[in-house]
């Protein structure tokens, strides 16, 4: 890309090198800060939204009233709703396993309000308040019954689209792969709100809608549920008797968990949020050593996060090391390897270290997103300690990977 | 992940592309601008968008890209802030960095202040070729006009700086020593007119 720069013949590419002598260098808080940032946007922008950027500062208030008004409201209203797994079990963030043999996990809220989690589907309590609950289907179908009192709060997430409920029972599907969304009513109203609606859309007893994203697509017609949806249990079913209740896993039975507290915030969350801090503090109330050995891929990513934001590279490392050692063939356990180096550079200043651990994400990951930063900071560790002449192969094979990277100017410095 | 919207691909594509992105926004629009929030608009732009793109080979142009409009839109308000007189004097600001010398900020406040008489396209196109390196059809590409366009804007850039800087001795300085080659040297980069 940068072959006419490397001739440096012509005056005004002198005008380029003093933009390039001008512009200050991130510094790695702001870096940090600045993704933290990214992510919480990201995450926000998961839930559909239409405002429009001129209304963005008006709505900034108005959500700052509505935070406060919802305080106020929450202490005054009462805790959360609880709720349990029947035919299933609940993990730590909120996500719902269905028992082997049984038809559907059954999410029962104290408030009255049940989902019914076919086989095969993926979903999860996000939150819980006084009011309502919100419940995130990442994939496959959902029955859900709202029962309606004054008030009721309760939003469904299937994918990019948003369904409000206020009393109701309906049948939601979400077909990633496909990208289209099913909701069958049975009886009440919901608001559906996301992508290719073009406006939140009503839809009532009987209805049923589908949206394809792919093909930008909505239709609305009376279409009943087919056969395969009736595998999620009527609501209206009683409760399965007790000893149906119990969980298989791993080949054991079980005695059914204790009904599951309201899922608080993931690691995932805290550490999209800024909050590294909870993290590590959490991290260490379980015990660093039990936690790396047992949580999830996800868990260990974002406390290896924490870790390296708060200053705590040690807990970083662990947790880094662990996500080599347990899941050793992930895309995660490379990117491990070039990180477990930026801790040893920045944070503990061991060359040596770091060299080692971007030479092992370079052979591991020949050509993956950080191949050009582990090289670009070899170059660079490698001028400092052995000198500059040690340093030009490395700027020469930089230079003709990434022409246009982010060390292409330290490299050109290098091997011009 | 990108498309999905997937908190782990902001990681990823942050990490990778902030660096880039940050270089090519503050030489865009130069000293003061905000550019953390200049660059958060990038990334949002692009999760945004991200959807449109079919070819994930094109990521980095379709980056650049957004970064491009992002800047313009930047340097557009900044024109009408100083035309509704909101902002100072309409004088570039000084130049953030503490890590370079007194010469060589006042030689970026006199070339951005020349930057700033400029059109905004022909900027972009100035700075995305003699900053950033692009060859004329990256350029093009990148600004979304023909070769055609990008070299009329690029010959117009060229000789409105060059005019302005000869006699500067602290720009002078900048070109002299990058050599006393032709600068009309577009030679390097193959294909035709396409308009």
């Amino acid at each position: 890309m940068r072959s006419g720069r490397s001739n440096a013949t012509r005056p005004l590419d002198g005008m380029g090198a003093l933009m390039h002598a001008g512009t200050p260098p991130a510094s790695l808080q702001k870096h940090l800060e600045g993704r933290a940032r990214l992510i919480s946007r990201v995450e926000k922008m998961r839930r559909p939204s239409r405002a429009r950027p001129a209304l963005v500062a008006f709505s900034f208030a108005a959500a700052m009233a509505a935070a406060v008004f919802f305080v106020v409201r929450t202490r005054s209203a009462g805790p959360p709703i609880a709720w349990h797994v029947e035919n299933g079990a609940a993990s730590a963030q909120g996500y719902v396993s269905i028992a082997p043999t049984a038809p559907s996990a059954r999410v029962v809220f104290d408030d009255g309000s049940d989902v019914a989690l076919s086989p095969g589907s993926r979903g999860r309590v996000a939150s819980t308040s006084p009011k309502g609950a919100e419940v995130v289907l990442e994939q496959g179908r959902a029955r859900v019954h709202v029962q309606h009192r004054e008030g009721t709060r309760w939003m469904v997430d299937a994918g990019p689209f948003a369904v409000k409920v206020t009393g109701t029972e309906f049948l939601v599907a979400w077909a990633a792969d496909a990208e289209t969304l099913d909701v069958w009513m049975k009886n009440g109203h919901v608001e559906i709100d996301g992508p290719v609606l073009g406006s939140t859309m009503g839809l009532g007893a009987g209805q049923h809608l589908r949206a394809k994203l792919k093909d930008k697509t909505v239709t609305i017609d009376a279409e009943l549920e087919t056969a395969e949806t009736a595998q999620a249990s009527p609501v209206n079913q009683p409760p399965p008797p007790a000893d149906s209740t119990l969980v298989v896993q791993g080949g054991e039975v079980t005695a059914p968990p204790p009904p599951a507290a309201p899922a608080g915030p993931t690691w995932s969350k805290l550490v999209a949020g800024g909050d590294f801090a909870r993290v590590v503090r959490d991290a260490e109330a379980e015990g660093v050593g039990h936690a790396v050995a047992t949580r999830s891929l996800a868990d260990l990513r974002a406390l290896g996060d924490a870790g390296r934001y708060s200053g705590n590279p040690g807990i970083a490392k662990r947790a880094y090391a662990s996500i080599r050692s347990r899941f050793a063939s992930s895309g995660d356990a490379r990117t491990a390897a070039f990180l477990l180096g930026r801790i040893a550079e920045e944070q503990e200043h061991a060359s040596t270290d770091a060299l080692r651990w971007y030479d092992t994400y370079l052979a591991e990951a020949p050509g993956g997103a950080f191949a050009g930063d582990a090289l670009g900071r070899k170059m660079v560790l490698v001028s400092k300690s052995q000198g500059r002449d040690a340093a030009k192969p490395l700027a020469a094979r930089y230079l003709q990977r990434f022409p246009a990277g982010p060390y292409a100017a330290a490299a050109r410095d290098l091997a011009p | 992940m990108a498309r999905d919207r997937d908190p782990r691909a902001a990681t990823l594509v942050w990490d990778r592309y902030a660096g880039l992105v940050r270089g090519v926004l503050y030489r865009s629009v130069g000293p003061g601008h905000d550019i953390e929030d200049l660059l958060q608009d990038v990334f949002v732009g692009f999760f945004r968008n991200v959807r449109s793109l079919r070819d994930t080979s094109s990521l980095r142009p379709f980056l650049v890209g957004i970064t491009l409009r992002t800047a313009r839109t930047a340097l557009r308000k900044r024109r009408v802030r100083r035309w509704l007189h909101l902002s100072d004097d309409g004088t570039v600001p000084e130049v953030a960095s503490a890590d370079v010398d007194p010469r060589t900020r006042e030689a970026l406040r006199r070339l951005y202040a020349i930057l700033d008489e400029l059109p905004d396209r022909e900027r972009l196109a100035f700075v995305l070729r003699h900053a950033e390196g692009h060859e004329l059809t990256e350029t093009a590409a990148a600004l979304g006009v023909s070769l055609a366009t990008v070299k009329r804007l690029l010959q117009r850039a060229d000789a409105h700086v060059q005019a302005r800087a000869k006699d500067d001795d602290l720009l002078s300085e900048w070109t002299a020593a990058r050599g006393a080659g032709d600068h009309d040297d577009d030679g390097d980069d193959q294909g035709g007119d396409d308009a």
